[in-house]
């Protein structure tokens, strides 16, 4: 077997904050092989934007990289130089944000914007090929007339279509890995789904790997090959979508699924997680999820359970005794 | 801009026991920013809409962003004037009561926002907040305001013992629970919640749901509840409204609307729900602004066809008992 496109092994970030260190990500290891979606889901403060920017070398201080490595096509991107870096983000690895104002500029044509990317990471390229790449690329994102759209300034276009070419700019130089950090939360649930069928569809046609980091167990659900469920800087569970999304092993899995009302089951009474997020500046010891668990018993409050493989789906890993 | 036929026939009015809200032809023209003259120079934000809530009814109103939900609310509310049309409210016009007379009206109507953040004062204590539409309306002794204060902080899930506290010190599912506990306070009738869950994070949404609940089932509160959230509409409304670009397009019991959709737009509402398995059967929303006449769904629309394009189908009853507005409803 060939060695997964993206490795991360106990990936540690921390702020410092004045609250005191801020343990965003405190030790999550995943692997992700080439032509995969992985969802990385949970609520919001629970660390998935944060392990998004560091496989993209993009976290800033007050943050910083405390521990554990990632690999990515063969080599280590922790501490790799920043020149380096940069090198291989919109190349190899590049990242879809939730809002796409925020990553567009507004100054310049959209076309421009594409165009960019090819005279900055493909100098040679002669300026009539990089023109026809760009209108086969907003094409390739389902924009219509796409030459004279290529003039318009983003503020000309719908949420949608910005999001569209923020992900043509993602797309651009075929990246083998696309972060894609809540990238239809800002959108109407129509435009929602067009999104989503882009993204299976770019996996489905060019093999890329995609991070899809969400809060929304449906966006998941119809999205993704496999899940990590994320809560206060760790995976709680993780495995193939369809399995854990059936059979929750981690309360807190199970207590996501069970506090979304269903729009096939309306009757269905929500049943809440107690309690809030945890801040993360002062974790509770032992499990995280202790406080607000309804299976809790003492020994929650002393280790930290270890992601382990179940004993029916190995690929099916839960961080819970009880679970187990 | 208004349509050409009645919207509303008489025939589909039951004799149930008189409505506790009902909106009628309303309109809200907005001014097109940069341009002030000619029929193009408005947005018609919210165009002839007419509905009813009966008593401890809950009706939904949902519609992607910019449909105007919030600007109904907000009419209903009366914090903005409607271009055109009526409110009854308990069989009074709602929109002339003034003085006194307005002044009870008023706290029988209540309303919840979407952001606990920015509705909540920072520098009031949460008793003073909670205490506030009291004061206003009633003259209660301290000991008594207290009584009943501490009254309402439990009846949302929260111990009293946080009166004395700022709205920083709690997260947004508090604040949400405290600008409840603030809008129940003076037992309204009618609460009109905008996008009250949409904020929060989906374990705490569920919380606020089922206290919502709790409160329905406890009291006699019909409700407006205004969402994009589909699931969580279908959970806590007994009859959904579906607006499109200003217009009611589907008014139905929820359990009819999510089973058996009747126009296009709702279909594909539904069918984009994440989880739902079902594709998307509309096209792209298209940035070309909507036709001046005819059906304002008609550019996306896979069943359009003549009329739809040039007359405005008017909100009619259907044969499943669901009022739709679609001139191909029997035949799609
Ligand atoms: N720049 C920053 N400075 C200080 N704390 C931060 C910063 N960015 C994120 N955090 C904290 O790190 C934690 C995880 O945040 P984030 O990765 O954004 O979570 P998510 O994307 O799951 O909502 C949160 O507690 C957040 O407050
Ligand atoms: N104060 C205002 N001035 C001008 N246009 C407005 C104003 N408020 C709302 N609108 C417009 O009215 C339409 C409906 O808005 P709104 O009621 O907020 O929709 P929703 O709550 O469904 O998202 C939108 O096109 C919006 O841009
Ligand atoms: S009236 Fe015509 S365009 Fe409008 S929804 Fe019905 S079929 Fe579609
Ligand atoms: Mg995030
Ligand atoms: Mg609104």
């Amino acid at each position: 077997m060939s060695t997964p496109l993206l490795q991360v092994h106990d990936l540690r970030v921390e702020y410092a904050s004045p609250r005191g260190l801020v343990r965003a990500v405190a030790g999550v290891s995943l692997s992700l092989d080439r032509n995969r979606i992985l969802g990385l889901v949970g609520e919001s403060g629970c660390g998935k934007s944060t392990v998004g920017q560091a496989l993209l070398g993009l976290i800033q201080p007050p943050g910083r990289i405390a521990g554990g490595d990632i690999r990515f096509e063969n080599r280590s991107l922790v501490g790799l130089p920043e020149r380096e870096m940069r090198r291989l983000r919109g190349n190899r690895l590049s990242m879809i944000f939730q809002d796409p104002t925020a990553t567009l500029n507004p100054v310049m044509t959209i076309g421009d914007q594409i165009a960019e990317l090819f005279r900055w990471h493909r100098p040679r390229m002669r300026r009539k090929e990089v023109q026809t790449r760009v209108t086969e690329l907003l094409e390739r994102v389902g924009i219509v007339d796409a030459d004279r759209r290529s003039r318009a300034y983003p503020h000309e276009l719908s949420g949608g279509m910005r999001q569209r070419v923020v992900i043509a700019c993602a797309l651009a130089l075929d990246p083998a890995l696309i972060v894609a950090d809540e990238p239809t939360t800002a959108l109407d649930v129509t435009v929602q789904a067009q999104i989503l069928d882009l993204i299976r569809g770019l996996q489905a046609e060019h093999g890329t790997a995609v991070i899809l980091v969400s809060h929304d167990l449906g966006v998941i659900a119809e999205t993704c090959d496999d899940v990590a469920v994320m809560y206060a800087g760790r995976i709680v569970e993780s495995g193939p979508t369809a399995e854990v999304l059936a059979r929750p092993r981690h309360p807190y899995t199970a207590g996501l699924i069970a506090s979304r009302p269903s729009i096939t089951a309306p009757d269905q009474v929500v049943r809440p997680i107690p309690g809030t997020v945890p801040d993360l500046a002062n974790p509770p010891v032992g499990c995280p999820f202790h406080p607000r668990c309804v299976r809790a018993v003492a020994g929650c409050r002393e280790g930290i359970p270890a992601l382990s493989p179940t004993r029916e789906e190995p690929r099916h890993a839960v961080a819970c005794p009880l679970a187990a | 801009m208004l349509s050409p036929v009645p919207s509303l026939p008489d025939q589909a009015r039951t004799e149930s026991p008189p409505d506790l809200l009902s909106v009628k032809g309303l309109v809200k023209h907005y001014a097109l920013p940069g341009r002030w003259f000619g029929r193009a120079g408005v947005i018609p934000a919210v165009d002839d809409v007419s509905f009813s809530i009966g008593s401890r009814e809950t009706l939904g109103l949902v519609g992607e962003s910019g449909s105007g939900k919030s600007t109904i609310g907000r009419m209903i509310m009366r914090l903005i004037r409607p271009t055109a049309g009526n409110i009854l409210f308990d069989g009074q016009d709602w929109l002339a009561s003034s003085g006194e007379e307005f002044r009870r009206a008023r706290r029988r109507v209540q309303m919840v926002f979407q952001s606990p953040y920015a509705s909540l004062d920072p520098r009031w204590r949460i008793a003073d907040i909670v205490a506030e539409p009291l004061r206003t309306h009633q003259s209660l002794p301290a000991a008594e305001l207290r009584d009943r204060v501490a009254g309402l902080l439990q009846a949302v899930g929260l111990d009293p013992s946080v009166a004395d506290r700022h709205p920083h010190q709690f997260s947004g599912g508090q604040r949400q629970r405290i600008g409840i506990a603030r809008a129940i306070a003076l037992e309204p009738d009618l609460l009109v919640a905008d996008e009250p869950v949409s904020a929060l994070d989906v374990s705490v949404q569920a919380q606020i749901l089922a206290l919502l609940q709790d409160i329905k089932a406890r009291g006699r509160l019909s409700m407006l509840f205004i969402s994009h959230d589909l699931s969580v509409v279908a959970y806590l409304c007994d009859r959904v409204g579906v607006l499109y670009r200003g217009r009611l397009v589907e008014l139905a019991g929820t359990r009819s609307l999510f089973h058996a959709p009747g126009h296009p737009y709702t279909r594909a509402l539904l069918a984009a729900i994440p989880g739902s398995g079902q594709r998307c059967e509309a096209s792209a929303p298209s940035s070309a602004a909507v036709s001046e006449t005819g059906c304002a769904y008609a550019s996306r629309c896979p069943h359009a066809r003549e009329p739809c394009r040039t007359i405005v189908p008017a909100l009619r009853p259907s044969g499943s008992g669901a009022l739709i507005a679609c001139h191909r409803v029997g035949e799609i």
